[in-house]
């Protein structure tokens, strides 16, 4: 049961939902997943919540901030992928980044995929690694949206851990379950692509193609509401990795970017930090100031994928032209819709010999 | 923000941090108690999904022996 109103300590309304379970991994799991939908709420409103047994067993009081419902300036979206737990510093990055929440609040919150690192070898999960995520990220994924990108390492038992504690809408946005679906928060259009195409083919003619398609179309009719569209995969279409990047995505993917002008595509999989230029086709839109993209003709990719599994420092040399900055280290990224013609993107990171800081930026300018 | 100060510590002195902070009061608890709360968006602005875990009385011992040591 969850029990919620408009101010501290007075419940108004309460509400119940569905209680289930799962069974997979060494020693199997043996808790109970609690999943209601609160309805009736006020758009761009604080609640204050519990949840609990509806008897002797409660949470804390923790409180919510509802979507706007329409575009609204100076939100902040945090983004990050591939964090795991204690191997070695998903805690820490945790730890930095409900610091910075304390500073100046994020309002949503996207997990690019690679999420508790619960697999061992090629088979089996430990179900306890995803209790022990499940607590390590609470305190901010109780107070601000926690919305999923699917990962590889999602992939155990057919992403049943994945599909059953972390349940995304996709249906209602006419995508599938968590693994791929869209939503609008604030002046945002928000769609996750599904990178793994052993689980939902992502070629022209899939069914995943075609609601891309249809998707990104609408959203682009839509700009006079939500002025800025952001897509989200796993796995980089761009990256100058040694490990590569995906090119059976970019040869996909990109042309639709391009077509519906989408203005950023976010990433992880790749353990370090890398910013592009407007770059399609990896012909680069040259700007005259290397952090500010006025007017770009083609979208910006940006990998974030240091949230806290073991970040690698493995570049091509030298540094492929539509690179713009990359750097191997621990943090996380954030980006605020000014307003709507300005996007502000940073990106924090810090190393095990010093403190945390504000290592890129940039800005992409619609005039 | 302060990135530093665990990412600092050697690596008995990490382990030790980390044990502390699965080891503090809040870790001991009823098994009803709600845990892993998070909160995810639907299409519509008037919702919100709230989803948590509990572990009820089942396999109470080997649940706390790994919850207590992880590693």
């Amino acid at each position: 049961m969850v029990q919620f109103g408009r101010v501290p300590d007075v419940y108004t309304s309460s509400l119940s939902g569905e209680i289930y379970s799962y069974d997979a991994g060494f020693f199997g799991w043996d808790g109970f997943i609690h999943k209601v939908r609160l309805t009736g709420l006020q758009a761009d409103s604080r609640y204050y919540y519990r949840v609990g047994d509806g008897n002797s067993f409660w949470s804390a009081e923790l409180s919510f901030k509802t979507a706007p419902g329409q575009y609204r300036p100076g939100l902040r979206y945090l983004n990050y992928g591939d964090m795991g737990t204690f191997m070695p510093f998903g805690l820490v990055i945790t730890d930095a980044m409900e610091a910075a929440h304390a500073q100046k609040p994020f309002d949503m919150l996207i997990h690019l995929g690679d999420v508790s690192y619960a697999g061992t070898g090629s088979t089996r999960e430990w179900q306890i690694i995803w209790d022990i995520w499940g607590r390590q990220v609470e305190n901010l994924a109780s107070q601000i949206p926690y919305q999923l990108t699917l990962g590889n390492h999602e992939k155990y038992y057919n992403f049943t851990s994945y599909k059953a504690r972390l349940p995304m809408q996709g249906e209602e946005s006419g995508g599938f379950q968590n693994y791929y679906y869209s939503f609008d928060y604030g002046g945002v259009h928000f769609l996750q692509t599904c990178s793994e195409d052993y689980a939902a083919p992502y070629a022209p003619g899939s069914v995943q193609y075609e609601w891309m398609r249809q998707d990104l179309a609408k959203a682009n009719a839509n700009r006079a509401n939500v002025p800025w569209i952001v897509v989200t995969g796993h796995r980089p279409m761009y990256g100058s990795s040694t490990d590569g990047a995906w090119e059976g995505i970019r040869a996909v993917l990109e042309p639709l970017l391009l077509e519906f002008k989408v203005d950023m595509f976010l990433s992880g999989h790749i353990h370090a930090y890398e910013r592009s230029f407007p770059v399609y086709d990896h012909n680069v839109d040259v700007q005259a100031d290397p952090n500010r993209y006025v007017n770009p003709l083609y979208p910006v990719h940006v990998q974030t994928g240091t949230a806290g599994a073991a970040v690698w420092e493995r570049w091509v040399r030298p540094q492929p032209a539509w690179s713009a900055f990359r750097q191997a280290r621990y943090g996380f990224s954030v980006f605020e819709v000014v307003n709507t013609t300005a996007l502000h993107f940073e990106f924090y990171s810090g190393h095990v010999t010093s403190e945390g800081s504000l290592a890129d930026e940039f800005w992409i300018i619609k005039q | 923000m302060n990135l530093s100060p665990l990412l600092e510590l050697d690596h008995d002195e990490f382990n030790k941090a980390f044990e502390d902070r699965l080891d503090s009061p809040s870790r001991y608890v009823a098994l009803e108690t709600p845990e892993q709360i998070h909160i995810s968006l639907t299409s519509k602005p008037s919702e919100i999904v709230v989803v948590w875990v509990t572990f009820g009385n089942s396999r109470f011992f080997s649940r706390f022996a790994l919850t207590s040591h992880p590693v």
